[in-house]
């Protein structure tokens, strides 16, 4: 509105006696009231504005927003900065006849402006678009002329400021300049949030999916792998209710089935309790220094009679002086257990297991190999998933969960666990374990 | 240069506070210049400025850690009582705030506004 001159949208005398159905059209300014001419322009830019950020997706909308900002005000610099991230980081810039050391010194400035808004403190170094820091001269590094500039905080659940929209004028700006590019800031934030809010909400529902699915494997697991244990038992239970008077040799032979049956069942109870507490995020682990020389001895006496029954060769190897690790005694053992049951199963009989410890990258490393039948390349993403049994599986050994409850037991200590396996050559599962120095 | 606005607030609050209540000026002054910003800011955007003030203002003065910022503006309902001079101080640390931290995100595309209106708040009966 040009000063001393406001002007009102007049209604047509036509419409002041007498009641019309709805409201008259907004009369599009005419070519002789150039400001009123350019807020309209402004609305329609606006309105397009929040067009386009209705399918706002993320940082890859932004040179658009800014396109579109930069047709409406003549800007020289446009960018947005993101502050959830220390120091700022670019999201986008359009710079229209400006090189880049004055990109360069913009986006300082409008690091400043971003300290300003947020009250933190400022972070060490210098920020740049390229890799190599740019020289500025000492006009750049002058901040701009007053009037030339505007840092627009863009801001997250309608608070906490996370970032700017830094706009330079070609040429002075003025306040319905600050007005659109503000509004075009808060509409940014808006959809950010709204764009956030919908991210949440999948990653909401695929959790729900996946505890869904989890649930019905659970099921199925219980209604088949622990079935079959639990009848073995009951049969041979009813086996010797109904011929109490058998041979000795006989009664030993039923006894040693049940107890096997029985026990088949109570590691799949433990091990579908593990599934849970990782699931829940309470697997619990008491940390302490552990030698890992004297745990490997210990899973391999554990694993023995398992070993010999299949006349498998177990080897150990750990390096001399292998500082501690930071480990949960109990859940390490349970670790190798779980490996070496794994070799077990696809192992030829006769053929050797072995278990090497060393030192590597400041950590400890632990390898379980066999010489079994290997894992074909396909099925390597998948192994640790639960309940994932390869071509060979499924088998009446278990219910597919010992590798993913290895898995989350070493990422509870803080380690990682990867295997490295040829169909055919046998397989090698490494997992790690920090020191505890 | 960029303006003083320390003296600017100072010189205003020393011509305005004369025996009046500083509640009353303080909602006065701070409603009035969150009208005029309103007319060149968007409303979040205002908001985060306003809020950006109050915390770089209570850090001197813990009084306005209880001030709250909404669509409408600043609220001084959650000040406690305190002395006219704690008052004073704490409405002219909030103003020169938000007068600073306007000048540092637009320059002088809306401070001055600001400044002019904040000189119409309480001209009548104060000067007089």
């Amino acid at each position: 509105m040009s000063r001393g001159k406001r002007r009102h949208l007049e209604i047509p005398s036509s419409a002041s006696g007498s009641l019309q159905a709805g409201p008259a059209p907004l009369p599009r300014p005419s070519r002789d009231e150039p400001d009123l001419e350019l807020g309209y322009a402004r609305l329609r830019r606006l309105y397009e504005l929040s067009k386009l950020l209705t399918s706002y997706a993320g940082p890859a909308s932004v040179p658009e927003l800014l396109q579109r900002v930069a047709r409406t005000v003549p800007l020289r610099i446009a960018l947005v900065l993101d502050a959830s991230v220390s120091p700022p980081r670019l999201v986008a810039a359009r710079a229209v006849f400006a090189a880049e050391p004055e990109l360069s010194a913009a986006i300082d400035h409008a690091r400043a402006c971003v300290t300003r808004l947020s009250g933190t403190p400022p972070a060490a170094g210098l920020v740049t678009i390229d890799p190599v820091p740019l020289p500025l001269s000492p006009r750049l590094r002058k901040p701009p002329a007053r009037g030339r500039f505007a840092a627009l905080p863009l801001v997250q659940d309608q608070r906490a400021v996370m970032g700017v929209l830094y706009v330079r004028g070609g040429k002075p700006l003025v306040e319905a300049d600050l007005a659109f590019l503000s509004a075009a800031a808060d509409q940014l934030s808006l959809a950010s949030d709204r764009h956030a809010a919908w991210q949440r909400e999948i990653r909401l529902r695929e959790r729900a999916e996946a505890l869904d699915r989890a649930q019905k494997e659970l099921i199925a697991v219980v209604s088949h792998d622990l079935r079959n244990p639990l009848g073995a038992v009951m049969i041979g239970i009813s086996t010797l209710r109904k011929w109490p008077d058998l041979s000795a040799e006989m009664l030993r032979e039923h006894l040693d089935s049940i107890h096997r049956a029985a026990e088949r069942a109570s590691t799949l109870v433990h091990d579908l309790l593990d599934v849970a507490r990782l699931d829940a995020g309470i697997m619990a682990v008491s940390l302490e220094p552990i030698d890992l020389a004297s745990a490997i001895g210990e899973a391999v006496e554990l694993m023995k009679p398992l070993l010999d029954s299949r006349f498998l060769r177990c080897e150990t190897q750990v390096e001399e002086d292998l500082p501690p690790v930071l480990g949960d005694r109990e859940r390490i053992l349970q670790v190798f257990s779980n490996l070496l049951g794994n070799a077990l199963k696809f192992s030829r009989e006769g053929s050797a297991v072995s278990i090497l410890a060393w030192q590597e990258d400041g950590e400890a490393r632990c390898c379980v190999a066999d010489e079994g039948c290997g894992i074909p390349l396909a099925d390597l993403p998948r192994i640790f998933d639960r309940h994932f049994q390869g071509p060979h599986g499924p088998t009446a050994h278990g219910a597919g969960l010992g590798l993913s409850i290895a898995k989350g037991i070493v990422e509870a200590q803080g380690g990682r666990i990867w295997v490295e396996s040829r169909e055919g050559q046998g397989s090698r599962f490494f997992f790690t374990v920090p020191f505890a120095s | 240069m960029p303006p003083d606005h320390r003296a600017f607030v100072e010189s205003w609050l020393a011509r305005r506070v004369r025996g009046g209540d500083v509640r009353v000026l303080a909602d006065e002054a701070l409603g009035a210049v969150w009208s005029r910003a309103r007319r060149g800011l968007a409303g979040l955007t205002l908001q985060a400025l306003g809020r950006a003030a109050r915390d770089a203002a209570a850090r001197e003065l813990p009084l306005l850690s209880d001030v709250t910022v909404g669509p409408e503006g600043f609220s001084l309902e959650g000040i406690p009582p305190a002395p006219p001079d704690e008052l004073r101080a704490a409405l002219g640390g909030l103003l020169i705030e938000l007068l600073s931290v306007v000048e540092s995100t637009t320059g002088d595309i809306l401070a001055p506004a600001l400044q002019a209106e904040l000189l119409r708040i309480g001209r009548a009966g104060a000067e007089g």
